[in-house]
């Protein structure tokens, strides 16, 4: 498969079930079959590489390099030494993550979300015809702003994510979600009420002086 | 109603948030005697790359037209152009818009305080097609406030301005009791007697909501639940009151774009020319030109 | 005009008389629930809610909306509105409000409908009634809205951040040929107004300019020049080799003028960039770089040719097809005391010419400069330079009112000037002909005056006396009007400035256009470059008209 192809959802699998280190190999770069698969790949791996760190992934364990299908020898080579580095690491939810395992797989599962939803994928995929074109309103990104872009949307979307996974496992009020969570209120408040304006979250019932906010309907995708 | 894009952005908390800018590096102030060398020396490269990245990239639409591949009815086209449309009409209707001016108020520099928050902001709370379903929410927590303060600190405008004002504080507050029946409401303002001798009719109705005659000096956020403490002068002295929201009564007035076709027309018009005749209409000295009331 | 409650309850009840109506309205979606200002409200009475729907779908009746009011023209019962729609860039009549859009745009913004209390996303219904879909795109972001020239700073500072540095200086001077200067010397409102001065502090957007021009110079670079194919044979006159008169310059020359000829008073071009900004702010070698970018254009730069003088006014517009007057404000406003014209007393703007021309200036014992604006800063400053034992600034208001730029200030007292707040001065003492100090007066300030500032009040007995052998007058700028005559049909403004078309920069005189201070009056470079840009732009179209 071209390392293209590799979906970003497929890669947070990876850890989310367990996996302790993810290595992908492309083509080198100029001798892509597809012109720019590998780059296109390198782009999307970065990219999921982000959202994973910030769901408290070691960024070691994913890695992509090139190789060319006649060396073998190499490819032995960076298997061993890519194995070694995850050895050293230690198993998922080390000390080099974010979190011990319960809670880092939970974090993860959050991150496989936000890779799998539609925002991610099409604005990754983008960021080179942004850079090169520039939009739809012919305005030329530079690599800075569209990296930044980025880093807001996964931000962003891992903060929608994960709310919106805490109020599946039970309706709750702004400030118990905050509690929980250990996002400030305030942004909590924001978060729930544009998720209430997309028509995935209503309210339920008010208790006492807490409105209790809980998802709607099963089709969640955003 | 504000252009809030504009006036407070909406910005992201970036993990290199907050971080200082660089300085820019000078000769120092003995070697500046005598001489004309140029004080500011240049930033070094690497200090101009981290200072560059520290940009924002700030921009609201970005132009990925992910809503237009998703759009069924293809209904989202980036090249539909303005338009410009001349209108010939033999009669022209002004509303009052809806654009309001907040007095400042001590303690409260830059409208820091999330507890504290304009009336217009409650009318779309009460509204049924606002944020939260016709609930009052504080914006710091999302609860509803036990007790609330609406608070008139406008300086000198006129008593129809000002009355007006009051007059949608305290619809407010009666709307807001029907809704949330165990809510405390307090209205804080100078001059409250007289207000009240001025309105013919309709006070007695009023249940639940405390009056108080008094002058705002200044409010403060208080522990962790960010009530507000709000500090007034009653009778010679002063007092200190906390609640859980604080709404800041604002003067209305004309939007620019309103106050320009009027002056474009040639008629003398402000907010209270539009405050009086419920829902009718006033025609002005100019033929075709009326005045639709506020409702 | 209004498509709020009021607008469309009498949209609804003129349409119900038979009338045709077009329901005008600013933002993007009419309707909007309302409680009344009027009345206290009863037990029957409640919020009001207008009917959308209604509208909507009623023949009679049109809505308009995110409509900007061009002219409203005519009178009697006649009526013609100009409006403009901004686009909503949805096709309402295609949109079946399905709100998927909305699920999957990534843009999180405040939403203004709702007074700012919740997030919309940047395709959005607005007003969820009225289902008016629209793609919110600002025009510009806030920085180059600021910027007097429109900088693309996002762009040349994103550029910065990639490490491409030479095309970052390109995107600079698309519009600014002065990227050396101004980086040095602009008080940039652009930082002031940076989205993330909200969170922690703005990007240091001035001096990142200057970084990548530096670094072009540091690089031994010659940049490139590139001209348009088209050509044009108008002779063009600029009269003041300042930022404003070498911007228009330099964007004349873009469009393809090939005879372009700025005339320049002084032995040398720069303007008060040259003359006015002492070296140790922007050093003259530096601007030199910059003008000779301009000059790598075309430019024909002709100095020491005073207009008026050496050559007349006529003689110009009889040669030259049109002409730009940009020759600034280089003369001090006296201080209406009693002997300001002694001996020892002197225009700070004046001083600041002869320093900077090399030219013979006082240089010993102690100063008075009267002012508080950035050219009382540079005199206090250059004062201590060149070898004044002491320097003591007079101003009339605190330091919080003072209008030269606060890091100015700050610097100045570093370096050692001496500043005397709440001080009025009154009369020069004049002994054996020379000024020896100034008579003056503590103030106090009253109340706000028409401008909003706070208005000093003298404090009786207060008169004391600052002792000076030198006093500056620092305390503002006028035109030199004197190159036109009466007879020319100019207007001037307060500051005898050449009143101009503040859109087009063009003056009463056809084929005459007038820029920068001089016809603003006093103000910051980069808006006398900005001027002299869409001076250029004008010119180009009135020849282009012309032809």
């Amino acid at each position: 498969m071209c390392t293209g192809r590799v979906d970003p959802a497929l890669v947070a699998d990876a850890f989310v079930n367990g996996a302790d280190g993810l290595l992908v190999i492309g083509c080198h770069f100029g001798d892509c079959h597809y012109v720019s698969g590998n780059h296109m790949a390198k782009q999307k791996l970065d990219m999921t590489g982000q959202v994973l760190a910030y769901a408290g992934l070691n960024r070691k364990r994913l890695q992509f390099s090139n190789l060319s299908s006649a060396e073998g020898a190499k490819f032995a080579q960076y298997t061993a030494e890519f194995v070694e580095q995850i050895q050293e690491i230690g198993p998922l939810g080390s000390s080099g993550d974010g979190f011990a395992k319960p809670e880092l797989t939970e974090k993860l599962k959050i991150a496989h979300r936000c890779l799998a939803g539609p925002k991610l994928r099409w604005v990754i995929g983008k960021k080179p015809v942004f850079i090169r074109e520039g939009n739809k309103y012919g305005e030329v990104y530079t690599e800075h702003e569209i990296n930044r872009t980025i880093s807001g949307i996964i931000m962003d979307e891992m903060a929608t994510h994960t709310i919106l996974a805490a109020l599946e496992k039970r309706p709750a009020a702004v400030i118990d979600i905050a509690k929980e969570l250990e996002i400030p209120a305030p942004d909590i408040l924001k978060y729930v009420l544009a998720l209430k304006r997309r028509g995935l979250v209503e309210i339920d019932q008010v208790a006492g002086q807490s409105p209790i906010y809980k998802c709607k309907a099963e089709e969640v995708r955003c | 109603m504000h252009t809030y894009e504009k006036k407070g952005r909406y910005i992201i908390d970036f993990e290199d948030i907050p971080s200082k800018r660089a300085e820019m590096p000078e000769i120092a102030v003995e070697d500046r005697k005598g001489n004309f060398k140029e004080v500011e020396t240049g930033f070094a490269e690497d200090v101009a790359v981290a200072e560059a990245k520290r940009c924002l990239s700030c921009r609201r639409c970005l132009g990925c037209a992910l809503c237009w591949a998703e759009c069924k009815p293809e209904a989202v086209n980036f090249d539909l152009p303005d338009k410009d449309v001349d209108l010939y009409v033999d009669k022209i209707i002004l509303t009052s818009g809806m654009e309001c001016k907040m007095a400042r108020i001590s303690g409260n520099i830059d409208n820091k305080h999330m507890n504290v928050v304009t009336d217009l902001q409650v009318e779309r709370m009460l509204a049924d097609t606002g944020p939260s379903n016709g609930l009052i929410l504080r914006p710091q927590d999302g609860e509803i406030p036990r007790r609330i303060a609406f608070v008139q600190t406008l300086g000198t405008v006129g008593d129809k301005i000002r009355a007006a004002t009051l007059i949608f504080g305290i619809n407010e507050a009666i709307i807001a009791r029907r809704r949330m029946d165990d809510v405390e409401i307090s209205l804080i303002s100078p001059n409250m007697e007289a207000f009240k001798t001025s309105l013919e009719t309709g006070l007695d109705k009023v249940s639940g909501i405390s009056f108080i005659s008094g002058t705002v000096s200044a409010v403060a956020e208080v522990g962790d639940s960010r009530d507000i403490e709000v500090t007034y002068e009653v009778d010679g002295s002063e007092k200190l009151e906390t609640f859980g929201l604080v709404v800041l009564l604002t003067q209305p007035q004309l939007p620019p774009y309103i106050a320009d076709a009027a002056k474009q027309l040639g008629v003398e018009v402000d907010y209270s020319s539009f405050l009086g005749n419920q829902g009718g209409m006033v025609e002005r000295d100019r033929a075709g030109i009326m005045l639709a009331q506020d409702l | 005009m209004g498509g709020g409650a009021a607008g469309i309850h009498a949209a609804l009840s003129e349409a119900a008389a038979g009338n045709k109506v077009y329901l005008v309205e600013h933002f993007p979606s009419i309707g909007g629930e309302r409680i009344a200002r009027d009345r206290i409200i009863g037990d029957g009475d409640a919020i009001y809610v207008p009917d959308v729907a209604e509208v909507k779908s009623h023949k009679k009746i049109e809505v308009l909306t995110s409509a900007d009011v061009g002219a409203l023209i005519g009178e009697n019962g006649k009526y013609t509105v100009k409006l403009r729609c901004r686009t909503p860039r949805v096709d309402r009549e295609k949109c079946d409000d399905c709100g998927e859009c909305i699920k999957v745009c990534p843009i999180h913004m405040y939403d203004d409908y709702n007074e700012g209390l919740e997030w919309r996303t940047a395709i959005d219904f607005f007003n969820s009634e009225s289902g008016n879909y629209n793609i919110f795109k600002e025009d510009l972001p806030v920085c180059q809205q600021t910027c007097p020239i429109n900088l693309d700073i996002r762009t040349y500072v994103g550029q910065i951040a990639d490490g491409k540095f030479a095309e970052s200086l390109a995107t600079i001077r698309q519009k600014l040929p002065f990227p050396l200067s101004i980086g040095r010397v602009c008080p940039h409102p652009c930082e002031a107004e940076c989205n993330r001065g909200h969170k922690d502090e703005p990007i240091s957007i001035c001096f990142l300019k200057r970084f990548v021009a530096d670094y072009e110079v540091n690089s031994g670079v010659t940049p490139n020049v590139q001209l348009t194919k088209v050509k044009y044979p108008e002779k063009i006159a600029i009269i003041g080799g300042g930022p404003s008169g070498l911007t228009c310059a330099y964007h004349l020359s873009l469009f393809g003028y090939e005879n372009v000829t700025v005339f320049e008073a002084l032995p040398e071009p720069g303007g008060m960039l040259r003359v006015g900004i002492p070296e140790y702010r922007l050093p003259k070698e530096i601007l030199a770089n910059d003008i000779e970018f301009v000059t790598r254009h075309g430019v024909e730069i002709r100095a020491g040719i005073r207009v008026g003088k050496d050559i007349s006014f006529d003689d110009i517009r009889e040669e030259y097809d049109a002409v730009l007057v940009a020759i600034g404000a280089h003369k001090g406003v006296g201080m209406r005391v009693k002997n300001e014209d002694a001996e020892g007393v002197f225009e700070g703007v004046k001083f600041l010419r002869d320093v900077a021309l090399d030219n013979e200036v006082p240089n010993k014992g102690t100063a008075v400069v009267v002012g508080g604006g950035n050219v009382a800063m540079d005199v206090a400053r250059t004062g201590i330079r060149i070898g004044f034992n002491e320097m003591n600034v007079l101003y009339r208001r605190t330091r919080n009112e003072m209008p030269a730029s606060p890091w100015e200030v700050d610097a100045a007292e570093r370096e050692g000037v001496n500043f005397h707040f709440l001080v009025a001065p009154q009369e020069v003492i004049v002994r054996n002909g020379r000024a020896v100090g100034m008579k003056c007066l503590r103030v106090r300030l009253g109340d706000p005056d028409a401008s909003g500032r706070r208005k000093p009040v003298p404090v009786e007995g207060s008169g004391f006396v600052m002792k000076g052998d030198t006093i500056f007058a620092a305390i503002g700028q006028v035109t030199d009007n004197t190159l036109v005559e009466e007879k020319h049909g100019f207007q001037f403004g307060r500051k005898l400035n050449f009143q101009v078309n503040p859109n087009t920069f063009e003056t009463d005189v056809e084929g005459v256009f007038a820029s920068g201070d001089a016809a603003t009056g006093a103000d910051i470079a980069i808006r006398a470059c900005a001027g002299g840009k869409r001076a250029a732009e004008s010119i180009h179209q009135y020849l282009r008209e012309k032809e």
